[in-house]
């Protein structure tokens, strides 16, 4: 029996590593104005930033439907092979309500062929490492059964963090994701928070008076992380916000292979720009 | 399962999904009766686990089957005052047509008369008044009356309206700038029991209520609300949530309960649900131990909750530090940043009486960290606290200036001890330059003397100020902030600031004007 992994475009899953992993990647929607477009599919992060800084216009996110996740398991399936479907949390998007009703829209399964749907609690690029991660270990260990592998995963995503450093809340509070965050808002200075994932919610977990200075502090979250297994670094609009950052890492953790990615129009819709991320895997 | 049964089981389905979609920002917007930001959480587990997972053949068991549920899950105030509206609603409906308008009016009255008369002190602007109205057949119109689907639309039009009232109602609402979480909460409810009979309501949830509803989270203005909650008698603490049940098989009754609660003179938000076979209590106590040891001495109570609702309002609050500042000019800056509570005294003058006051009304120091504006108020505040008491021990830092108030404001991290924070707010300190540009002129020159002694002269504070820029400087510097008084022209700053961007694009850069006029620019260098 073989794993396919599943997982959504609102992961920030560069497309080259999804192709070299075999994950399969559900897009989410991006509506700007009237019109509907598949994340990643239909538009790209270049043009769907130009709507959201140039022409000042918030576009909005959906879920995808539970018949386009349907559609993608019934596929995987009916080629007689399992699925773990790894997304972000269900606090902040309805995607793996849609997953979980794909599930039960295909009824009893045939024998020896799972379905696990994993919430990660977190959003962006902490959930493309573990479908990474995750995919790894079905090569590795090719012989697990499938609980095995969902341990595995459950494992990995326990052992997942995620911070993200934000030029402004704007964004965030506009598209209603702002969660705990929203005790930031309101001041009449700049506050430029870092911003962590908590059981599947936006939690700030630290305040900065600039985005560079965010930029150290990320790094030295980076730098005291006890023993890292695998990191990835995102960024929205300037990638040299991530030199450091990556630098810093390297120098500490020659092994790791650092992923650099962009966050996609889904989350980019509320982190806004400037904003850079890390996500780690401890030990 | 008859048709009632699944028709009522899918009322409250759709009523619970409503209720997920909103329940995060029915706890961000969450301000009455206390700020502690769980509202969303109690109405929705109150309601997750009422339906029954296989149908009852018979209405009245599936009724009666919710309703236990219901009172046995409610929890907090909002939870609990749902559940009492809901059972009896949801009596009223099992033996009438739910195709009938009347039939609803009619269990919406009862489910009012049923939550009114649980609560103690009942407050309207809450989720009451939502009850109260939707239950006034003089607000529906024949029309409104003919047909199911205008019916409901004529309820949740009702609902949101009184909703939306809410914010004029309650004044901590109405500081605050916020609709009562409740309400909203009910009315969402109502939305998914209406969208069962018509499904424009349930478009009309997604696309207008939800959105309406979010738009909260920006409009709420937690410094007003904290300034209005510092401004009353009892505001520090505020105690614990207590709920517990009572079988009723030992002979007690929801009269005699609350003559006991007569000997607690000092508790609040009492409210008393009764079923067939057991009273729930909920309370808001001070001090629930010896609330509960005279309540297990009388009889055996069970399900005992204690929420500590001190901790949750004040991680909503912001944090537990108090700034001491020299004047009220940058009052609003600090609470905005979400301090517990701001005390202005210039420490040149004798301290006032009121400073002490309001120091030791803050009940317990040990909690609080001070942050004040110079060495000398921070020496006699802390003389000042080990007076009052030798069991007070807040921690105290001192800032020299406005910017490094505001660092260590910024700084402070409620995770970390009292100790460690002291030492990363030094830290932080040491970072922050900070230069008082005075504005004092003779013959229409200012000067100012810089680091290095040297003095420097110009008719225009801009050029002065560019030139103490550069020479504080550093190589990782990363932000600079003026602090101006109102004397300071938009025209002027926005001059300065074009100004800055063209010499230091790759910095930052925030102005920050007071309402009064100043006779000093304060920069910090970052």
């Amino acid at each position: 029996m073989t794993i396919i992994l599943v997982t959504d475009s609102a992961s920030d899953i560069p497309p080259e590593l999804a192709k070299q992993h075999g994950i399969r990647v559900i897009p989410l929607n991006v509506m700007i104005n009237d019109t509907t477009f598949k994340d990643g599919i239909d538009i790209q992060i270049d043009e769907f930033n130009k709507y959201m800084f140039e022409e000042d216009i918030l576009p909005k996110t959906s879920q995808p439907s539970p018949t386009e996740f349907l559609n993608v398991y019934q596929e995987i399936i009916n080629q007689g092979d399992s699925i773990i479907s790894i997304h972000i949390s269900s606090k902040v998007s309805g995607t793996l309500n849609s997953a979980t009703q794909a599930k039960a829209m295909l009824g009893t399964l045939p024998e020896n062929q799972f379905i696990e749907i994993i919430d990660t609690k977190l959003a962006s690029i902490p959930v493309a490492l573990i479908a990474i991660e995750v995919a790894q270990s079905l090569k590795t260990n090719p012989d697990w059964d499938f609980q095995a592998q969902v341990s595995v995963a459950e494992t990995i995503t326990s052992k997942t963090s995620v911070y993200l450093a934000i030029d402004t809340l704007e964004y965030l509070e506009k598209g209603g994701r702002i969660g705990k965050a929203s005790a930031l808002l309101g001041s009449l200075l700049r506050i430029k928070p870092i911003l962590s994932m908590s059981d599947g919610e936006v939690v700030p977990i630290s305040k900065s008076r600039s985005l560079s200075q965010s930029i150290q502090r990320l790094t030295h979250i980076a730098q005291s992380a006890d023993q890292l297994h695998a990191v990835a670094i995102i960024y929205n609009t300037n990638d040299t916000l991530l030199d450091e950052i990556e630098h810093q890492i390297a120098l500490q953790n020659p092994e790791i292979t650092v992923i650099r990615s962009r966050f996609g129009p889904v989350v980019g819709t509320y982190v806004g720009p400037n904003a850079v991320g890390i996500a780690m895997i401890t030990k | 399962m008859g048709i009632n049964s699944q028709q009522i089981i899918n009322c409250l389905e759709n009523a619970i999904s409503n209720l997920y979609t909103i329940k995060q920002t029915l706890n961000d917007i969450n301000v009455f009766p206390v700020p502690d930001g769980d509202t969303g959480n109690n109405m929705y587990l109150t309601f997750e686990n009422a339906l029954p997972q296989e149908g009852f053949s018979d209405v009245s068991d599936t009724v009666s089957y919710i309703n236990g549920q219901l009172l046995l899950h409610s929890k907090g105030n909002s939870g609990v005052i749902l559940s009492s509206f809901l059972s009896k609603c949801l009596t009223e409906l099992a033996i009438s047509s739910l195709e009938n308008p009347q039939t609803w009016i009619a269990a919406f009255s009862a489910g009012y008369t049923s939550a009114l008369n649980s609560i103690a002190t009942p407050k309207y602007g809450t989720m009451l008044s939502v009850m109260q109205e939707i239950s006034n057949i003089s607000l529906y119109s024949d029309e409104s009356m003919s047909k199911l689907d205008d019916f409901f639309q004529k309820v949740v039009n009702i609902a949101w309206n009184e909703t939306q009232n809410s914010s004029q109602k309650l004044p901590e609402l109405k500081a605050a700038n916020v609709i009562d979480s409740g309400s909203a909460g009910l009315t969402a409810i109502l939305f998914g029991m209406a969208s069962s009979f018509s499904p424009r309501i349930a478009a009309m949830y997604e696309e207008t209520y939800i959105p309406w509803v979010n738009s909260y989270l920006s409009k709420i203005d937690k410094p007003s609300l904290m300034r209005y909650l510092a401004s009353r008698d009892s505001e520090e603490e505020w105690g614990y949530c207590t709920q517990f049940i009572v079988a009723k098989d030992c002979g007690v009754t929801k009269t005699k309960i609350e003559d006991m609660f007569e000997q607690f003179p000092t508790t609040q938000s009492l409210v008393i649900l009764e079923s067939n076979s057991f009273l729930k209590i909920h309370v808001h106590s001070d001090d629930p131990k010896p609330l509960l040891e005279h309540f297990s001495n009388s009889f055996q109570i069970n399900n005992i909750s204690c929420d500590n609702m001190s901790d949750q309002s004040h991680s909503y609050i912001g944090n537990g530090i108090v700034v001491v500042l020299p004047s009220s000019d940058f009052i609003e800056l600090f609470q905005s940043l979400g301090i517990y509570r701001v005390i202005i005294w210039d420490h040149l003058l004798e301290p006032p009486e009121e400073v002490f006051r309001s120091i030791s009304n803050i009940k317990d120091l040990s909690e609080v960290f001070i942050i004040t504006c110079s060495e000398l108020s921070l020496d006699i505040i802390s003389m000042s606290v080990n007076k009052m008491s030798n069991k007070m021990r807040p921690s105290l830092c001192s800032a020299v200036t406005i910017p490094e108030a505001v660092g260590a404001v910024l700084e402070y991290d409620q995770e970390l001890t009292l100790s460690d924070n002291q030492e990363q707010i030094r830290q932080k300190i040491n970072e922050i330059t900070t230069t008082t540009l005075l504005l004092t002129s003779l013959h229409d020159v200012i000067s100012h003397q810089l680091r290095d002694e040297t003095v420097i002269r110009d008719s225009n504070w801009q050029n002065l100020m560019f030139q103490i820029i550069t020479s504080e400087l550093r190589a990782d510097t990363s932000l600079i902030t003026l602090y101006h008084g109102s004397n300071i022209t938009k025209k002027e700053l926005a001059q300065f600031t074009d100004r800055f961007i063209q010499s230091y694009g790759s910095m930052e850069m925030e102005t920050y004007g007071t309402s009064n006029a100043r006779d000093s620019i304060i920069l910090s260098i970052e």
